[in-house]
């Protein structure tokens, strides 16, 4: 049995028609609006999932370098390797320090021996002069006991310094064995240095590079983004564009099931204002402001 | 804090796509489904920034809320634009005199809406 045959039975047969006409159209409208609006629905989770994803990808970037003013991993890089520079470059001033002290160290040693040799040159010939001066108090006798005092005096003396500059050549025996060990420890101390040194700021170079090459893809990614979800909001509003067809449709529908019987239909139009033949009238999608 | 837009139209799915556009490009959207609830949403409103109108609709058509608006008087509207389907010279002039600021007729262009709502807020704030 169909609708029309239980509806109450009506005594005009036209107002029947349109009762049913009217019911048939609101069902239509209110499917339509709703399926409109279910589409609404999911372009506007679409868009929102593209911003998220966009904002969330602008959020890590942001972390990667220091666009937004924090302490970025590209900073942080950065500050690494500053550090690592300013502990290299200590270094090599301590190392060439320590270098310059070795040398001084090894010509002063130097010095020492060559005035060891000159005293124990001059240890012999007092030594000499002494037993000369002995021998010339044995042949001058009583006369030459003061002299023979002198002579001993000076013997005596001359073996201090003997002694005294035996233990100092024995030290700068034992420096000339040490000192020189130190120096070339140094030496190769400062070479080490400077090879670690070129080999980190060849790395430290590589990570600048590297670094450089990283915020060039993040700018890129970032503008990718923006400009794809550009494109998704302007296709979001092509796609609006194209849903707002059901108002119409509605309106249009709804101007047919309650005009007069017996009357011309309107033309087929997107909108009412294209039945107007006044040159003042706006036409569809057109903006006039005051 | 983002601007606060009132839309009045009796149709859901308009209702719908012009909030998504709006708020889409960071507009707070406030909704009335006719004239008579836009009224009453631009007098306990006080912060809107401009209102979005439709003509045909149920209760109170949008010219005759615009013309209960002018003639209260106790409070100051924001600028308010028709979207409607009609574009008959008589309507716009009459939404002229009860002081619309604009007219756009369906079916509207979310750019153009938008490049509208950006001139008439900035002129409001």
């Amino acid at each position: 049995m169909s609708a029309i045959e239980t509806a109450e039975p009506l005594t005009d047969p036209i107002e029947a028609f349109r009762a049913r006409m009217d019911e048939i159209v609101e069902s239509a409208i209110a499917q339509s609006e709703q399926g409109i609006l279910g589409a609404g629905q999911a372009l506007q989770t679409i868009v929102r999932d593209a911003k998220e994803y966009i904002e969330d990808t602008e959020a890590t970037m942001s972390k990667l370098d220091a666009s937004d003013g924090e302490s970025s991993v590209m900073d942080l890089i950065g500050k690494q390797s500053n550090l690592i520079q300013g502990f290299i470059h200590d270094l090599n001033e301590r190392v060439e320090q320590q270098d310059g002290i070795a040398t001084a160290a090894e010509r002063s040693l130097k010095d020492i021996t060559e005035a060891g040799e000159t005293i124990d040159r001059i240890t012999r010939e007092s030594r000499m002069l002494a037993l000369n001066a002995l021998i010339e108090t044995h042949r001058l006798g009583r006369d030459g006991r003061s002299l023979a005092v002198i002579a001993d005096h000076m013997k005596q003396l001359s073996e201090t310094v003997a002694d005294a500059n035996e233990k100092i050549a024995g030290l700068s025996r034992q420096l000339l064995k040490v000192i020189p060990e130190m120096a070339a420890q140094a030496r190769e101390m400062r070479t080490t240095c400077d090879n670690f040194s070129s080999e980190v700021s060849g790395q430290i170079d590589d990570v600048a590079h590297r670094t450089d090459e990283l915020r060039e893809v993040i700018d890129t990614v970032r503008n990718l983004g923006r400009e794809r979800l550009d494109k998704i909001v302007r296709a979001s509003h092509e796609a609006l564009g194209h849903l707002a067809f059901q108002d119409m449709m509605a309106q249009n529908l709804r101007r047919v099931v309650t005009m007069p019987m017996g009357t011309e239909p309107p033309p087929a139009s997107d909108t009412f204002v294209s039945d107007s033949d006044d040159e003042d009238a706006a036409d569809a999608g057109e903006l006039l402001l005051f | 804090m983002s601007k606060k837009i009132l839309v009045v139209d009796d149709s859901n799915t308009i209702r719908q796509q012009v909030g998504m556009c709006l708020s889409g490009a960071g507009y707070t959207v406030v909704e009335a489904s006719d004239g008579a609830e836009g009224l009453a949403a631009i007098k306990s409103t006080p912060d809107l920034a401009m209102v979005i109108c439709d003509v045909n609709m149920p209760n109170m058509n949008g010219i005759e809320m615009l013309e209960a608006v002018q003639a209260d008087g106790s409070f100051s509207s924001p600028p308010v634009i028709m979207l409607t389907t009609e574009g008959q010279p008589a309507l716009i002039s009459r939404a002229k005199k009860a002081g619309a600021k604009g007219w756009i007729v369906k079916p509207f262009k979310p750019d153009l809406l938008l490049a509208a709502a950006k001139k008439l807020t900035a002129k409001a704030a």
